[in-house]
C-alpha cells in the first residue's frame, strides 16, 4: 500500500473516531434508550399512563418502592424529595414513584400512601401496573426483587404475607426517553444526582 | 478505582449491556467522563458522605442517664392502612442490669418484628433479628434508618406524616413506657424535636 492510499484511510479512521467520540460526549452519558419499549401503567389516580413516552418532554426522577416497606423505600422517597426540593425550579422534572409489588399495591393504595408521604405535587405520580409489566419494566431498569415471608420461622413458598428484597436504585431518564443516571436510591447524596439534572437540563 | 468506588456505591450489581463488570454504573460513567482525576476526588467526596449524609447522623450523643432507662427521640414512618411502619429511636440503658426490649404497642398496630437492614450486593434486605431486643447495661443502643428497626406490622390506621402516634414500649425490667412519636418522612432533625 503505498503513502497516498494509507493516508486518506488514517483520515476515515481519525474521523470514525471522532464521530465515535461525540456520541459519547453527553454528560452524563446514555446508559440505555427506552425507546423501543413502552409500559402501559396506571397512576395513583386510575388513570392510564405509557411509561417513559407518557413522560417525554420532561426529565424523569424514578424511584422504586413497594409501600409494606417501612424502612428502606421511605429512605427512597425521602432522597427524592430532598432533589426536588434542591432544584432552583421543578419546571421540565417531573418526579415517578413505580411500585414493584403491583399485586398489593393497588392505584388506592398507592393514593393513600402518596398522600401519608405529604406528596401532592401534580408532577409526582405513583405508579402500578399488571404484574408481567411491572416485571418487565424492572427488568429494564435493573431492578431486582425478590419475595420473602414476613414470618421467619414460615416455610419458604409461603405466600400470604411477604416482605420483598430489592435493589435500592434511583433512575434518571432526559426528555428523550434515554437512561442518564443510576444511583443508590437510599443513600446517593441528592446533591449529585440534582447535578445531573442540571447537567441534562441544560 | 472503579471498584473502590463501585464498593463504596454499588448502584446495582446485575444489569444492563451498559454495565461494567464491577456494577456501579453512576460511578463508571463518573470515571468515564471525568477521567481518573476527578473520580479520585469524587472517591473522597463520597468517603465523606456515605457514612453520615443528609442529617440522618444521630445528633450529639445524650449522656446515658444515671441508674435508669430512657428513650431518646423515637419517630416513625407513615404508612398506608394494611401495611408497615417502622420505629425509630436511641435506648439509653444507663442502669448496671441488662434490660430487654419486649413489645411495643398501640391500638393500631397488630404486631412487631425486629429488623436489621442488610446491603447483599446492592440489594436491600431485612433480617429478622429475634423477638426481642436485648439492652445491654451503660449501653447505648441505636434504631435508624437502613439498619436496626422495629417494624410496626399491619396497621389499621394510617400513620401520615406531620402527627404523632402514642407507643407502649414494654421492657422486661423497666416495664412500660409509654412515649410519643412523630410521623415523619425523614430522621429528625439533629437535636431534640419539641
Ligand atoms: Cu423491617
Amino acid at each position: 500500500m503505498t503513502r497516498f492510499a494509507a493516508f486518506p484511510l488514517l483520515a476515515a479512521f481519525v474521523l470514525a473516531g471522532l464521530g465515535a467520540g461525540c456520541s459519547q460526549t453527553l454528560d452524563p452519558p446514555v446508559q440505555d434508550d427506552l425507546d423501543d419499549t413502552e409500559y402501559t401503567l396506571t397512576t395513583h389516580d386510575s388513570t392510564a399512563v405509557t411509561f417513559p413516552d407518557g413522560y417525554s418532554g420532561d426529565v424523569l426522577v424514578v424511584g422504586y418502592v413497594y409501600t409494606q416497606c417501612p424502612d428502606v423505600c421511605p429512605m427512597i422517597t425521602a432522597n427524592m424529595k430532598k432533589i426536588r426540593a434542591a432544584l432552583e425550579s421543578t419546571d421540565g422534572v417531573r418526579f415517578v414513584t413505580i411500585t414493584f409489588d403491583p399485586e398489593r399495591d393497588t392505584p388506592s393504595r398507592l393514593h393513600t400512601y402518596r398522600a401519608a408521604y405529604g406528596i401532592d405535587a401534580p408532577t409526582w405520580d405513583f405508579l402500578t401496573g399488571r404484574p408481567e409489566t411491572i416485571d418487565q419494566l424492572m427488568k429494564r431498569m435493573g431492578v431486582r426483587t425478590s419475595r420473602t415471608s414476613t414470618n421467619p420461622n414460615a416455610p419458604a413458598d409461603t405466600t400470604d404475607t411477604y416482605f420483598i428484597n430489592h435493589t435500592d436504585q434511583i433512575t434518571l431518564i432526559d426528555a428523550r426517553g434515554r437512561v442518564r443516571g443510576e444511583y443508590m436510591g437510599s443513600r446517593t447524596p441528592p446533591k449529585y444526582i440534582v447535578e445531573d439534572i442540571q447537567k441534562i437540563r441544560s | 478505582m472503579i471498584d473502590a468506588l463501585s464498593k463504596r456505591l454499588p448502584v446495582r450489581s446485575g444489569g444492563g449491556p451498559w454495565q461494567g463488570s464491577g456494577g456501579g454504573s453512576w460511578a463508571v460513567s463518573w470515571a468515564v467522563s471525568w477521567g481518573v482525576a476527578l473520580s479520585l476526588s469524587a472517591v473522597l467526596l463520597l468517603a465523606g458522605c456515605t457514612g453520615d449524609d443528609s442529617g440522618d447522623a444521630p445528633p450529639d450523643e445524650t449522656p446515658l442517664p444515671s441508674s435508669k432507662l430512657d428513650v431518646d427521640q423515637p419517630w416513625v414512618r407513615p404508612a398506608a392502612p394494611g401495611g408497615n411502619s417502622a420505629l425509630y429511636m436511641t435506648i439509653l440503658n444507663g442502669t448496671s442490669t441488662p434490660d430487654t426490649l419486649l413489645d411495643v404497642t398501640a391500638p393500631v398496630i397488630d404486631s412487631i418484628q425486629i429488623h436489621q437492614t442488610v446491603d447483599s450486593a446492592g440489594t436491600m434486605r431485612m433480617q429478622p433479628l429475634g423477638e426481642t431486643l436485648p439492652l445491654p447495661p451503660k449501653t447505648r443502643v441505636t434504631l435508624e434508618p437502613g439498619a436496626k428497626h422495629v417494624m410496626l406490622m399491619n396497621l389499621s390506621q394510617p400513620l401520615t406524616d406531620g402527627e404523632s402516634i402514642v407507643l407502649d414500649l414494654d421492657f422486661a425490667q423497666k416495664g412500660l413506657l409509654r412515649v410519643r412519636a412523630p410521623i415523619r418522612v425523614e430522621a429528625p432533625p439533629s437535636g431534640r424535636e419539641s
